[in-house]
């Protein structure tokens, strides 16, 4: 058989186009790159959601949002407006910070009022970043907005 | 003419090489062996996962962060619950048709367009999911493999022939392994080809997902640092190992392509790396592995070669039609409570969300809802086979009577 006749035989050609053209269209749905964990580093962050006396707030419980999602709302949004402080040349991280944070604790509240549940006033975002070093685990809290 | 070159090559190329290499590799060039009865069962466990993936509402309003299709069109009618419903109401449908392997050229595009449309709006919220892609990529794979079958071989609307079910088969596995492939290809150029180094690393992670678990339902059972995310970052060499023999197997995961055998090990160490996965860091991907189970570990051929060992075609078809029939008239076999908590086709739905138990692993709960709907399926189906023998032996007395009429 000559090649060109096993190329359309075997389903090796669709993987290869399948893979070509999910890593060069990204996350565009149904297609992927399926970046999860594929820049491993040494410090991790994951966020969590406080009342303002700094209690913990069962977040997904009330919301059915879950601190994953809010983390990569958080990285998504931040990414985007520093694009955009690129282009326009205006750095800013706290107001950005600002910004984002407000934008997340409005869609909480959303969609806390969707499940009929409501959220105590004065919500805090803060992310931790987690690192293991010299034989202990070190947890890093940064505040990043409070109503 | 056909040439010693040519004579070698076709051989190589061919299912009956004996060679272990020429095996592996000719697996890859030619078609599976794919029967009616498998097909139908390919399309039938997969259309349940569909099904499924359909349980949950759509509870977004807006499509701030646009992905895929949603950049281009305003897709928050379907958070309408009237709309979604109806629009939900219209997947099944087609999914029935699917299963039937009737009119696959139109309900394969549909249905795939449909499942894409959902979940896009889901992905536009601006945190991305990535349990779904691989049911929305299969629907794809599935309806692009039927229209170009349709364009090459003509309009076939009864359920697929031989050689098309057996280009479904590997296509299907082709999205399976391939986002495995994806994910390796990812890992190394992130980090520029420094993954398995860094991989220790990951170990912290443990601790995060552990954190996000416990900051989620603050679930007191998530509290603390596990031991063995502890014991990984205490040795890295150990973690890399551990991680890398994940990546390896995620980079072979093609070779499943080859044969049902490699197939079937390669499906049942995918599934158990997502068990390990959840285990250790919480993170579930049912999808993943109902897929894998049906396209990889080969769960259709299974049941299909179970029922092709009664001999008697009448029997099995009686059995087979039988035991479908016997999941809706379960409902009259079910509790008085049961029946006046929900319509029938309600109860039809509980019984699809209750394939939830390969998350939870409640067999309680799921047996509770299920017995009943097994015991009838069992009766029905011994029903219909005895019915399929006595058709048999009636048509086989008319022709015995009609050739000694003659």
């Amino acid at each position: 058989m000559p090649w060109y006749r096993l190329v359309l035989h075997t389903p090796l050609t669709t993987l290869a186009i399948f893979v070509a053209a999910s890593l060069i269209l990204k996350e565009n749905y149904p297609f992927s790159h399926f970046p999860m964990y594929s820049s491993p580093t040494a410090p991790r962050a994951y966020y969590m959601v406080t009342d303002a006396e700094g209690r913990p707030l069962p977040i997904s419980t009330i919301t059915g949002v879950t601190p994953p999602k809010i983390g990569k709302m958080h990285w998504r949004k931040s990414q985007e407006r520093e694009s955009m402080a690129r282009r326009t040349g205006k750095h800013d991280t706290a107001g950005r910070d600002e910004d984002v944070g407000r934008e997340i604790c409005t869609m909480l509240r959303q969609q806390a009022a969707r499940r009929g549940q409501t959220l105590p006033q004065g919500i805090q975002l803060f992310r931790v970043e987690i690192q293991y070093d010299d034989g202990k685990i070190k947890e890093t809290k940064q505040l990043l907005f409070a109503e | 003419m056909t040439t010693a070159k040519s004579k070698r090559q076709n051989n190589f190329f061919s299912r009956n090489n004996r060679g272990p290499l020429g095996r592996l590799t000719s697996g890859f060039f030619s078609l599976p062996s794919v029967s009616p009865l498998e097909g139908f069962f390919l399309r039938l466990f997969f259309g349940l996962v569909v099904a499924y993936t359909l349980r949950f509402e759509v509870p977004f309003s807006a499509q701030p962060h646009p992905a895929g299709l949603a950049r281009f069109f305003d897709l928050t009618w379907l958070s309408d619950p009237w709309a979604y419903s109806v629009f939900r109401g219209a997947l099944y449908v087609l999914l029935m048709f699917y299963v039937g392997g009737l009119i696959l050229p139109v309900a394969l595009p549909l249905l795939a367009l449909g499942h894409v449309l959902v979940f896009t709006l889901y992905n536009s919220q601006g945190y991305t999911h990535h349990g779904f892609q691989i049911v929305s990529l299969t629907l794809v794979a599935q309806a692009a493999t039927v229209i170009s079958y349709t364009a090459l071989k003509g309009l076939r609307l009864q359920p697929p022939d031989e050689r098309l079910n057996a280009w479904l088969l590997w296509q299907s596995q082709v999205i399976v392994a391939g986002t495995y492939l994806i994910s390796v290809f990812s890992k190394m150029i992130n980090t520029r080809g420094l993954w398995l180094w860094n991989s220790n690393y990951i170990a912290a992670d443990l601790i995060k997902s552990r954190r996000q678990l416990y900051y989620g339902a603050l679930d007191p059972k998530f509290d603390g640092n596990p031991a063995e995310a502890v014991w990984l970052l205490e040795n890295p060499w150990i973690a890399r190992a551990l991680f890398g023999s994940g990546l390896i197997l995620e980079a072979i995961a093609f070779l499943a392509l080859a044969n049902r055998k490699i197939g079937f090990l390669i499906g049942v160490a995918l599934i158990l790396m997502h068990r390990s996965i959840a285990r250790l860091m919480g993170l579930r991907f049912d999808n993943n592995e109902m897929l894998c189970a049906i396209y990889l570990v080969g769960l259709p051929f299974l049941a299909a070669w179970c029922l092709e060992r009664i001999a008697n075609p009448a029997v099995r078809l009686g059995a087979l039609i039988g035991g479908g029939l016997g999941v809706p008239l379960s409902y009259f076999a079910q509790p008085a409570s049961v029946q006046s908590a929900m319509a029938p086709a309600l109860y039809l739905l509980h019984l699809i969300k209750s394939l939830g138990v390969w998350h939870d692993g409640n067999m309680a709960d799921f047996l509770r809802l299920t017995l009943p709907m097994w015991l009838t399926c069992l009766a029905t189906a011994v029903a219909g086979a005895l019915a399929g023998r006595l058709f048999a032996a009636v048509r086989n007395g008319y022709q015995f009577s009609n050739r000694s009429d003659g």
